[in-house]
């Protein structure tokens, strides 16, 4: 009890010390650039958080915000570009944000600033209003936009200049029949250089709005039974597009036969929470040992086959002994 | 008595030790008594920027191609996208929980390479070319709206990512190698993070594939420029 109390209060004295040495600090993840948010939080679509989704009928107008950072703490004002564009074909069979360069013909054209330039303070930020206008005759379905925003700077130098810029997805859905499905699940499976394996799942979105879709792809190991790994995650797939997602297995140490099972789940409807679920082609998968792994196998295997001929002996050993024991005894017994 | 005496020393050496910490701790704080703490935690966004290796925003990230010598026959040249001093850096403090995706496009469609000296000497970024000319040269049938050939080649399969801080890299998946065509494939995406990656951290990627093919014969300069913006998208 005494050494207890003794022991209370040292832990007393430095936790009240470490706690008061390090109270100053703050831990935070530094970056710099620009970034924005959706202006107005409707807690009935958590999404709305982060980015711009709307059900608008043709002609019907939509009064928006974006609230744009300036992240740099360095220290200096930032002028901030911020624009609506379309969706551009990308390669990994969705959509990206359009370039500011390029004709806007659907949801960028929707979009009109009241300023496309700010400038704004290290730090700081500034709410910049923004309309949607759908226009007359547009037919039921998801449209897709982006709000970019990008830092105003001059290019310099030659060879591949690069620039940074941020988007926020808009999502229009013009009400009417709204068609929901998934079609044509699959996965391709190559050998990469360095022995790992690489498997690009892919699936069709044929109706008129995007879908939330959960990808998985397992492998179990066929000797043991056991689940060696699990990729996948919640992606969405817009509209008419065949979206692709790429995974890698590592090429797995021990080696042997092993069954890869991929499948693509989604909501029939916005209320339904994956209740559909699309399963692609087995692959069933061989894979030779790693050399070190092998030398592990083969000397495991070799200790076993010693073990069993060192058991063996010893078994025969016995026996002869317990031979050579009974027949002294019958020789005993006898008088001889 | 030995016992207690022990006891009772041990409990005097803890005693003096936390009324040390107390007045070290009192002490400190006596010094910045007027002193105002103030804080400023800026709201979430996701952010894309170019990093050196300490993790510094380059100012004017530039990529440059290994140089190519005039040859009549397509050219190839090829470079890095991402090396240690200009890291492709994405972060996601809490901005995006149900995922984000990171693409690279040139700042148009109809952008060309272009020599700053003499912006007649030009070639493109994103012809599928005639396979004739193993695709160096103009094919306007495939919907390229110029009249140069050239064609951009991004491979983010052979990358490497990896967290900042030593945070986990599940749910984000690389991009396959694609090759730019106008009107047709006119993002390439690099990073997709689905909505189980976490939402809390920074990503770096470096050593993405870049592949240029340049008509034969093309004009001499050594200023050839072209702007290609990388862009991470809330989803």
């Amino acid at each position: 009890m005494f050494r207890a109390r003794i022991g209370l209060l040292w832990l007393l004295s430095a936790g009240f010390f470490v706690s008061s040495s390090f109270s100053g600090f703050a831990f935070a993840l530094e970056y710099d650039g620009v970034g924005g948010q959706p202006a107005y939080f409707r807690s009935d679509v958590p999404k709305s958080k982060h980015i711009f989704l709307h059900t608008l009928s043709p002609g019907q107008v939509q009064e928006e915000g974006i609230i744009v950072h300036n992240l740099d703490s360095s220290g200096s004002d930032k002028v901030i570009l911020i624009h609506g564009v379309d969706t551009v074909h990308s390669s990994g069979g969705g959509v990206a944000c359009a370039q500011v360069l390029d004709t806007q013909n659907e949801v960028g054209s929707w979009i009109a600033f009241e300023t496309n330039e700010v400038i704004i303070p290290a730090l700081g930020k500034e709410k910049v209003p923004f309309t949607i206008t759908v226009p007359e005759g547009v037919s039921a379905g998801e449209y897709n936009g982006c709000v970019v925003i990008q830092e105003k700077k001059d290019v310099q130098g030659s060879g591949l200049s690069l620039s940074t810029r941020v988007g926020l997805r808009v999502a229009i859905t013009v009400p009417g029949v709204l068609h929901r499905e998934i079609v044509a699940p699959s996965v391709v499976m190559h050998t990469q250089d360095d022995g790992d394996f690489s498997f690009q799942v892919s699936g069709t979105n044929t109706g008129n709005v995007s879908v939330t879709t959960e990808v998985s792809l397992k492998t179990r190991s066929l000797i043991t039974g056991l689940l060696v790994s699990e990729q996948g995650g919640g992606y969405p797939v817009y509209r008419g597009k065949t979206q692709r997602w790429n995974f890698v297995l590592e090429k797995p140490f021990w080696g042997g036969p092993y069954l890869v099972t991929t499948q693509i789940s989604y909501g029939s409807s916005d209320d339904s929470v994956y209740d559909v679920v699309l399963k692609a082609s087995n692959i069933f998968l061989f894979v030779f040992p790693a050399p070190l792994a092998i030398g592990i196998e083969v000397g495991v295997l070799f200790l076993i086959v010693i073990s069993l001929i060192l058991l063996r002996r010893r078994r025969r050993a016995r026996r002869a002994r317990r031979a050579r024991g009974g027949a002294r005894t019958t020789r005993v017994g006898r008088g001889e | 008595m030995i016992v207690i005496f022990s006891r009772l020393r041990s409990f005097f050496v803890a005693l003096v030790s936390f009324l040390l910490a107390v007045l070290l701790v009192v002490g400190v704080y006596a010094q910045t008594a007027n002193t105002t703490f103030r804080i400023t935690i800026s709201a979430a966004s996701l952010a894309v920027s170019i990093v050196d290796a300490s993790g510094t925003a380059v100012d004017t990230p530039l990529v440059t191609f290994g140089d190519v010598v005039r040859v009549s026959d397509c050219m190839t040249a090829t470079a890095t996208l991402g090396e240690t001093t200009q890291r492709i850096r994405v972060t996601n403090p809490g901005a995006s929980d149900s995922g984000w995706k990171l693409s690279i496009a040139a700042n148009a469609t109809t952008s060309l390479w272009e020599s700053q000296g003499d912006s007649s000497k030009q070639f493109d970024f994103n012809d599928v070319g005639d396979s004739s000319s193993l695709g160096c040269s103009d094919l306007s049938s495939s919907g390229d709206t110029d009249s140069v050939g050239g064609q951009l080649t991004i491979d983010p399969s052979v990358a490497t990512l990896a967290g900042v801080n030593s945070v986990g890299t599940t749910g984000i998946s690389k991009g396959s190698t694609a090759s730019f065509a106008e009107g047709t494939l006119d993002s390439i995406d690099l990073l997709t993070a689905g909505s189980n990656s976490l939402n809390f951290g920074a990503w770096e990627l470096q050593g993405v594939g870049l592949s240029q093919k340049i008509p034969a014969s093309q004009d001499v300069a050594n200023d050839y420029q072209l702007t290609l913006v990388l862009t991470v998208t809330a989803q």
